[in-house]
């Protein structure tokens, strides 16, 4: 762990993203009291709660391999942590019955847990965990053991759940896509270190630097250099590629926001989701990151295109997945299966607009 | 830094908060230290010592040609468990195939049986071997008489009689290592071997043999351990031949305390070399066993010869495993002093059943086995499971050690812990508060406590990492104490793991009899020693009355706790 600081706003929906071993379940298992930190302190609502222990946290905790006791029944697991606040008798059986209804587990109360399916166990370890009404709900990895349409449903549910009850809810995972879903918003760690915190859709469209880009998804991603030529600014690969760069071009400066998050007391998410535009001019080794669907496919050898020959095709349904060879760099474009372009085949000739104004330079 | 300073430091108040685990190190130490380790340091010093000399001077006269007695004992001890693994492995090698392959009428049921020898006490088993099959036994007589021969076809004594017994009681680890080795084998990777054409016996010796050999191996090592420390059967059959384990009894008899260290040395440094290469062993073998088993698919055998044959040849089996039991139980009706030269006994009575509640006597030693075995037992779960649970679960230095040095009395022969003991507690020790336990009642519990401390610290420790820890944290999450936790949770899930394990302590405790013999006094003395002593009088009735007690003992607690660890694996997560 290397110098995070994180504040996490009454309500929201806070995801840690990042690949394994880059420290997002020892954060959470820090704020659940499992694990000390070696410095620095654990706050709730300002209170130092560091060496309190793990049962006074009052946090909800969903584990990843749910973590339920396999020698009681699901209304035996769900009432364990009411027990343990001495809650009894029909407010305590109002309570398991209304998490039950919540998750829609409703009748199976007296199902021993090893015979529920993988999705069942997974919503009786959320029962148990909002059943105490927990000032935090912790989420570890909760659907990394449920089959991939289970996880889509589940996780809706989640947030669904966290929004009617109006719990602040810290997520942690290594699925990008699930945390974009859900998220109001994401730290994207690697190594110990937050390399960028934002909204899902800033950290989708304007990634801090590379390692995020990457993380997030198929980005081209290209290294180069960028120099002023006839008084625009062209981003130089070492193939040839050049793409024009609107002017000034969008460079976040080397101090990121992500090496110094914060977030304003009042909980609003920062506003930051225009590119910083004032960025002193680029020098040196930068690489330029693309989503692919916003470069095309087209016939014309027109402003802004590049030559090249398809390399593979992937048809995805919605959508066509083309990678292009242009000369030495592989470029990647994703095109409507509906489109003019979508027809084209391995080994035929086409060209490929980039646009300039789309185009996301970073420097590390 | 002020107190106060260094209690908001989580550092020093999380080493606070796991300062009752450090509490219970010490007498945790206290125990093992005083009970394992001292004894065993102590025999190992005195060895050193001949009349008061210091030096190799006892290892002088255990190797000198002079007295050949001592090597000759050594030797017969590895040549007998040589052939006791020889033997042990064609018995039960070939039993684990044919019950896993193949499937015919009574299979289910003779596999059970094929574990039955387990539920002989030691004492017991030698016993009804000696009767069926010795010199007077009644199975070569009967085929003497049958057969109208003058002498007795066979009859069995010295080193074959240890072999036959060795091989009938120690056949079953081979069986069963085999049978859980074949059954954690993917019968897919056989199905392959055939698929490239191997044939059957082509993809036994290239496939299954290389996967079944960590089996293979960690049952032989078992088996030879086992066999160097038999006391049992040498003692009741070994007549003029020399065993190491009975040498350390006769000259422990004989006053020759320096000889009988020197022996226990030995057979422990044995014995001990074998526990180590075992556990090497015993990795590879969870390795074998960890790829995933799917449904075993057994031949039928098929045809009405062959079916037969199957069932005449699993009957004859039963038969044979059977006929120790049985003839216990016959001869528990047997009228003391009634049977002697004849075949078969003539006078049967129920009167050794019906001193049972006319004798109080009769009890005594039945009263005694039973307060010695709940003693030990309860100090086994105290000590084991603590050590078991900090062996698992605990992040400390020296895990390792504390693992090694509870397991260590496993592989000790009992008359090793037995002269150990003895050479400890002849004097007054810190560890015995000064009592001289030597001739008191507590020696003989003391020893029940350190021979079974193993098989309670092995299953707790199964049963610890069969926990899952996120279970203990997620009660702790849901506002759980430590102990709320523990009772709620931990204990509930450990609880079968631990009582099975218990239950075995008690069982093999009540039917003790290897260092019985040796530390056993009268106020005390186990049904074991009440069986041998009905046994010199020829009181044969009394002694198997006796014997059959103790059978159905041991049975009832061992299905007892057959029936809580099946409970375990139903409830088990997947």
């Amino acid at each position: 762990m290397k110098g995070i600081s994180l504040t996490v706003a009454d309500g929201e929906f806070f995801s840690l993203l990042g690949p394994s071993g880059c420290g997002k379940t020892t954060i959470l298992r820090m704020i659940a009291g499992f694990t000390f930190p070696t410095s620095g302190t654990v706050l709730f609502d300002g209170q130092d709660v560091t060496s309190v222990p793990a049962n006074r946290r009052n946090t909800g905790m969903v584990f990843q391999n749910y973590a339920l006791f396999p020698h009681m029944t699901v209304f035996e697991n769900v009432a364990f942590g009411l027990r343990t606040r001495k809650v009894a008798g029909p407010e305590m059986a109002d309570r398991v019955a209304h998490a039950l209804d919540l998750v829609g587990l409703t009748g199976l109360e007296q199902r021993p847990v090893p015979q529920l399916s993988g999705g069942q166990q997974q919503r009786v370890a959320l029962a148990r965990a909002v059943v105490i009404e927990p000032d935090l709900l912790l989420l570890d990895e909760p659907l990394s053991n449920l089959d991939a349409k289970l996880r889509e449903e589940t996780r809706d549910q989640i947030r669904a759940l966290q929004t009617t009850l109006g719990i602040t809810a810290i997520y942690v995972t290594h699925d990008q896509e699930e945390a974009l879903a859900v998220s109001d918003r994401i730290a994207v760690m690697e190594e110990g270190e937050c390399r960028q915190l934002d909204r899902p859709d800033v950290i989708y469209r304007r990634p801090a630097n590379r390692f995020v880009a990457a993380f997030m998804g198929n980005m081209n991603l290209w290294e180069g250099v960028v120099a002023t030529e006839g008084g625009r600014t062209v981003f130089r690969h070492a193939s040839g590629l050049a793409v024009t760069l609107p002017s000034p071009p969008s460079l976040p400066s080397p101090t990121s926001p992500a090496s110094a998050p914060s977030v304003p007391d009042d909980g609003e998410p920062p506003d930051d989701g225009e590119p910083a535009d004032h960025a002193e001019p680029a020098e040196g080794t930068v690489y330029l990151a693309l989503h692919p669907q916003t470069a095309r496919l087209t016939e014309h050898d027109s402003e802004g295109t590049v030559g090249g020959v398809v390399a593979t095709r992937r048809f995805k349904g919605a959508t066509v997945e083309f990678t292009v060879d242009a000369g030495g760099v592989s470029i990647q474009v994703v095109e409507s299966a509906e489109g003019p372009m979508a027809a084209r085949q391995p080994g035929e000739t086409v060209r490929v607009h980039i646009p300039g104004d789309q185009a996301i330079i970073l420097r590390d | 830094m002020t107190l106060h300073a260094a209690l908001r430091e989580p550092r020093v108040l999380y080493a606070l908060i796991r300062q009752p685990r450090v509490l219970v190190f010490i007498p945790l130490g206290f125990i093992i230290l005083g009970y394992i380790v001292y004894p065993a340091a102590l025999v190992l010093w005195e060895s050193l010592f001949r009349e008061g000399q210091f030096g190799f001077g006892n290892y002088g006269e255990f190797f000198d040609p002079e007295y050949p007695s001592y090597m000759e004992g050594l030797f017969n001890s590895v040549m007998v468990s040589v052939g006791s693994v020889l033997l042990s492995a064609l018995i039960g090698v070939p039993l684990a195939l044919i019950f896993t392959h193949y499937e015919f009428p009574g299979r289910s049921v003779f596999s059970a049986l094929a574990t039955l020898p387990i539920v002989l006490p030691p004492l017991v088993g030698v016993l009804a071997f000696l009767f069926l099959y010795s010199e007077s036994g009644m199975i070569p007589r009967l085929i003497q008489a049958a057969l109208g021969l003058e002498r007795p076809p066979f009859s069995l004594n010295g080193v074959w009689a240890v072999l036959l017994v060795h091989g009938y009681t120690m056949y079953v680890f081979f069986y069963l290592f085999t049978s859980a080795a074949l059954r954690g084998m993917d019968p897919a990777v056989m199905e392959a071997a055939r698929n490239l054409g191997a044939s059957s016996w082509f993809s036994f010796r290239t496939v299954t043999l290389p996967l079944l050999t960590p089996a293979l191996v960690g049952a032989t090592l078992l088996v030879f351990m086992t066999s160097m420390n038999s006391f049992s059967a040498p003692f009741i059959f070994a007549g003029g031949f020399r065993f190491l384990s009975l040498n350390i009894y006769t000259s422990k008899l004989n006053g020759d305390m320096a000889m009988a260290v020197t022996q226990t040395v030995v057979l422990s440094a044995f014995s001990i070399a074998f526990l180590f290469w075992m556990r090497r062993y015993e990795g590879r073998r969870q390795y074998a066993m960890s790829t995933k088993g799917t449904a075993n698919v057994r031949r039928e055998i098929r045809g009405r010869w062959a079916r037969l044959l199957a069932g005449a040849a699993g009957i004859a089996m039963v038969v044979v495993l059977l006929l120790p039991h049985l003839t216990i139980l016959l001869l528990s009706f047997v009228q003391d002093g009634t049977w002697t030269h004849q075949i078969l006994p003539q006078v049967y009575t129920s009167d050794n059943y019906g001193r049972l509640f006319q004798d109080p006597t009769f009890w005594e030693p039945i009263r005694n086995s039973l307060n010695m075995a709940v003693i030990s037992t309860a100090a086994d779960v105290a000590i084991g499971v603590t050590a078991a649970y900090l062996v698992v679960k605990g992040t400390f230095r020296g895990r390792k050690t504390l693992d090694a040095l509870v397991m260590v009395p496993w592989a000790l022969p009992g008359t090793v812990v037995a002269i150990n003991l003895i050479v400890a507690f002849s004097q007054g020790t810190p560890f015995s508060f000064g009592q001289v336990l030597v001739g008191s009642f507590w020696l003989l519990p003391i020893a029940y406590f350190v021979r079974h401390l193993p098989i309670v610290f092995r299953a707790s420790a199964a049963a610890f990492r069969q926990l899952d820890d996120s279970l203990e944290e997620a009660a702790r999450n849901l506002g759980a104490g430590w102990f709320y936790a523990f009772r709620r949770v931990t204990l509930p899930l450990i609880g079968p793991g631990v009582l099975a394990g218990t239950l075995l302590a008690f069982v093999t405790a009540l039917g003790e009899f290897v260092a019985s013999i040796l530390l056993y006094v009268y106020d005390n003395r186990p049904i074991a020693m009440e069986i041998l002593s009905h046994l010199r009088q020829f009181n044969i009735g009394s002694a198997a009355a006796y014997a059959v007690l103790l059978l159905l003992l041991v049975s009832v607690v061992l299905l007892g706790s057959n029936y809580f660890s099946r409970g375990t694996a139903q409830r088990s997560l997947s």
